[in-house]
């Protein structure tokens, strides 16, 4: 038997229901919605407005782009972008490529690789500036191994306080090796055993298993891990500025300089927009990327 | 076609033995069953073939040729594996295509060779699907193609039908007996179905703990196991302990928990001689009879539709009986067995 009409007392009862509903919903989401709005959304708005001559603290107010027009004129700001920019590739192409390698290399079985596993570790609980004094203390043209090479009548490479940041670049690899080696040795790990022994038994060599087969399967763990040490890079502040050279400095480092030396909040905030917009780019790319691979993988 | 032959193959990992001295040979274009429970070492004795493991000791040959220390991808074998193991992240073309990537196979030679193993397989027009878009049987049929593309000296099958339902298995077993009679490929063949090793083996090796227990052709190892394990494990057995008392005529009699047996066999045995009878359950009859006639009583009977199956108590022992057609006794019904006079003598006790 068909259900026959709804009496009119008991749709005012059923709207009254729905309504509860909805509040208890928003009640619900409350602290989830109201956390990020706080905490994520309120300081990036301020951010912007300030970027752009609003909301300023003791300065006049009122919109303008010239903050920005100020970050692509001056060549120290665009250099700053572009240093932090090279920083972020560079550091995240040679630890993703380390940290590949090691990967694969943890999935076979070692005497030792235990041990091997909470070595390689370390650097993970070591904070980035003790890492910088470490490096420093090593490779600085009066580090340990300057002073060893020394001995033989050879001169020490300028690895630290140079143009191209290599010894910036080399504390953040040596920090970031282990956190991408944490997430890529566990999808790794995941790809069934059969996997890896069926691309043998159709007579892909070792190096080939890793290049058609691991490497394609552990593209998840590969583009996340690639996507968090970048955008980390490229907002790095500390590691540069103790061992960047006069110039370029890295953007954080020029931010920094603007908001607490010379109290220019708008144009550091620009320069925060700018970092936060680049960093949103990549996000977006990363995305486009794992819906265009998600489909057939696993 | 190649012959592969195992000498004295040993495996353990750890203190467990997973295969002990194993000698076998698979013929030129044979297709050779392993047969055995779960646990048995057949897979690891597969997987020692493939290079995927070492053994400790023992030989690897094919066509003479010592390879067991050749790795994987240097042997010309090609598996498939029971969970297809077919990757994710390729197409069907692009994983039948692997092996022949991996040799250095031209492009247009490639693509020809591909179509034809789908072809072969009845997967064409799928070739740009990828394999979670197949069902499973789809999915083992790439696996097959995957494998016998790259036209390998000796396939190798890890237990490729147990994922599958029961019709569909059936179906895939006799299109595999037949792709291997059309390639004449030397084949090992893994399972631990006795219906798949009948169907499609011309020998089958029954394993157990690590060891090979049995080779024969399968109407020789189901009709006159030379073990228990064999006889329990291919197919159900009767197996009944019995005491050779003599010989009369071209029959042995023996004694045993359920009368007096003549049993014939061909081959000598001595008046005091303990060995096991099996009885397969479709040999008896029930019914009256002038030799090995016994008197028990129906304790169950299960209808499988073209048998129906009873368990029938002769003294102490059930026997396992199964005749033609619908239930004609009842539970509790007093019947006439006539045992066969020509059992499976298995000396072994």
């Amino acid at each position: 038997m068909l259900p026959g009409p709804v009496p009119a007392v008991d749709r005012l009862r059923l709207a009254g229901l729905r309504r509860r509903d909805q509040w208890v919903n928003l009640l619900l989401l409350l602290p989830g919605v109201g956390f990020l709005g706080l905490f994520l959304v309120v300081p990036l708005a301020q951010v912007f407005l300030r970027s752009v001559g609003l909301a300023l603290i003791g300065q006049a107010s009122h919109l303008t782009w010239d903050y920005y027009r100020q970050f692509w004129v001056e060549a120290q700001y665009r250099d700053g972008f572009f240093f932090s920019l090279w920083l972020g590739v560079a550091s995240t192409v040679i630890s993703l490529v380390t940290a590949l390698m090691f990967s694969a290399l943890m999935q076979v079985r070692f005497p030792g690789r235990l041990f091997v596993s909470v070595l390689y570790k370390v650097p993970l609980v070591v904070p980035s500036l003790v890492a910088a004094f470490l490096i420093l203390s090593l490779v600085a043209p009066g580090g340990i191994l300057a002073r060893l090479v020394a001995h033989w009548g050879w001169e020490w490479p300028h690895l630290v306080y140079d143009r191209w940041g290599w010894g910036i670049i080399f504390v953040l690899v040596w920090h970031n090796v282990p956190f991408m080696m944490v997430i890529i040795s566990a999808v790794m790990a995941g790809i069934p055993q059969d996997i890896n022994d069926a691309a043998r038994n159709l007579g892909a060599s070792p190096w080939q298993v890793f290049r058609f087969v691991t490497v394609p399967l552990s593209m998840p763990g590969v583009s996340a891990a690639a996507l968090l040490v970048f955008i980390q890079v490229f907002g790095a502040f500390a590691v540069p500025s103790l061992m960047e050279s006069a110039y370029p400095l890295a953007l954080p480092v020029i931010m920094q300089t603007e908001m607490m030396d010379r109290a220019n909040w708008a144009l550091a905030s620009a320069l925060g927009s700018v970092l936060t917009l680049a960093s949103a780019i990549v996000l977006f790319a990363y995305y486009r990327l794992v819906q265009g691979r998600g489909s057939p993988a696993r | 076609m190649a012959r592969v032959e195992l000498r004295g193959v040993t495996k353990a990992y750890g203190p467990t033995a997973a295969v002990q001295d194993v000698h076998l040979e698979a013929r030129d274009g044979e297709f050779l069953t392993i047969l055995g429970p779960s646990g048995c070492g057949k897979t690891t004795t597969l997987r020692i073939i493939a290079g995927l493991l070492d053994p400790d000791a023992g030989e690897v040959l094919v066509d003479g040729q010592p390879v067991h220390h050749l790795p994987a991808h240097r042997r010309e074998t090609a598996m498939v594996f029971q969970s297809y193991a077919l990757f994710p992240h390729m197409t069907v073309s692009e994983n039948v295509a692997f092996g022949l990537r991996m040799r250095r196979v031209p492009g247009g030679e490639r693509k020809a060779r591909v179509d034809e193993a789908l072809r072969m397989v009845e997967l064409t027009g799928l070739g740009d699907r990828y394999p979670r878009a197949l069902s499973g049987g789809q999915q083992q049929r790439v696996a097959v193609a995957r494998a016998v593309v790259t036209r390998p000296k000796v396939l190798l099958f890890d237990e490729p039908l147990s994922n599958l339902d029961a019709k569909l298995r059936e179906r895939l077993r006799l299109e595999l007996r037949t792709l291997q009679q059309r390639l004449r490929v030397t084949t090992i063949y893994v399972t631990h179905d006795q219906a798949e090793a009948l169907v499609l083996s011309d020998r089958i090796a029954v394993m157990d703990r690590g060891q090979v227990v049995e080779v024969g052709i399968p109407t020789e190892v189901y009709r006159r196991p030379r073990s228990r394990i064999t006889a329990e494990f291919l197919g159900i057995a009767n197996l009944i302990p019995a005491t050779v008392l003599g010989s009369r005529d071209d029959r042995y009699l023996a004694e045993t928990a359920i009368g007096q047996l003549q049993v014939a066999w061909p081959e000598h045995l001595a008046r005091g001689d303990v060995v096991t009878l099996s009885f397969r359950p479709e040999d008896i009859r029930i019914g009256p009879g002038p030799v090995n006639c016994l008197s028990g009583a129906v304790q169950q009977a299960a209808y499988l539709g073209s048998t129906t199956d009873y368990l029938i108590r002769v003294n102490e022992v059930v026997l396992r009986v199964q005749q033609p057609g619908e239930p004609s006794r009842r539970v509790g019904e007093t019947v006439s067995l006539v045992l066969p006079t020509a059992p499976a003598v298995i000396r072994e006790r």
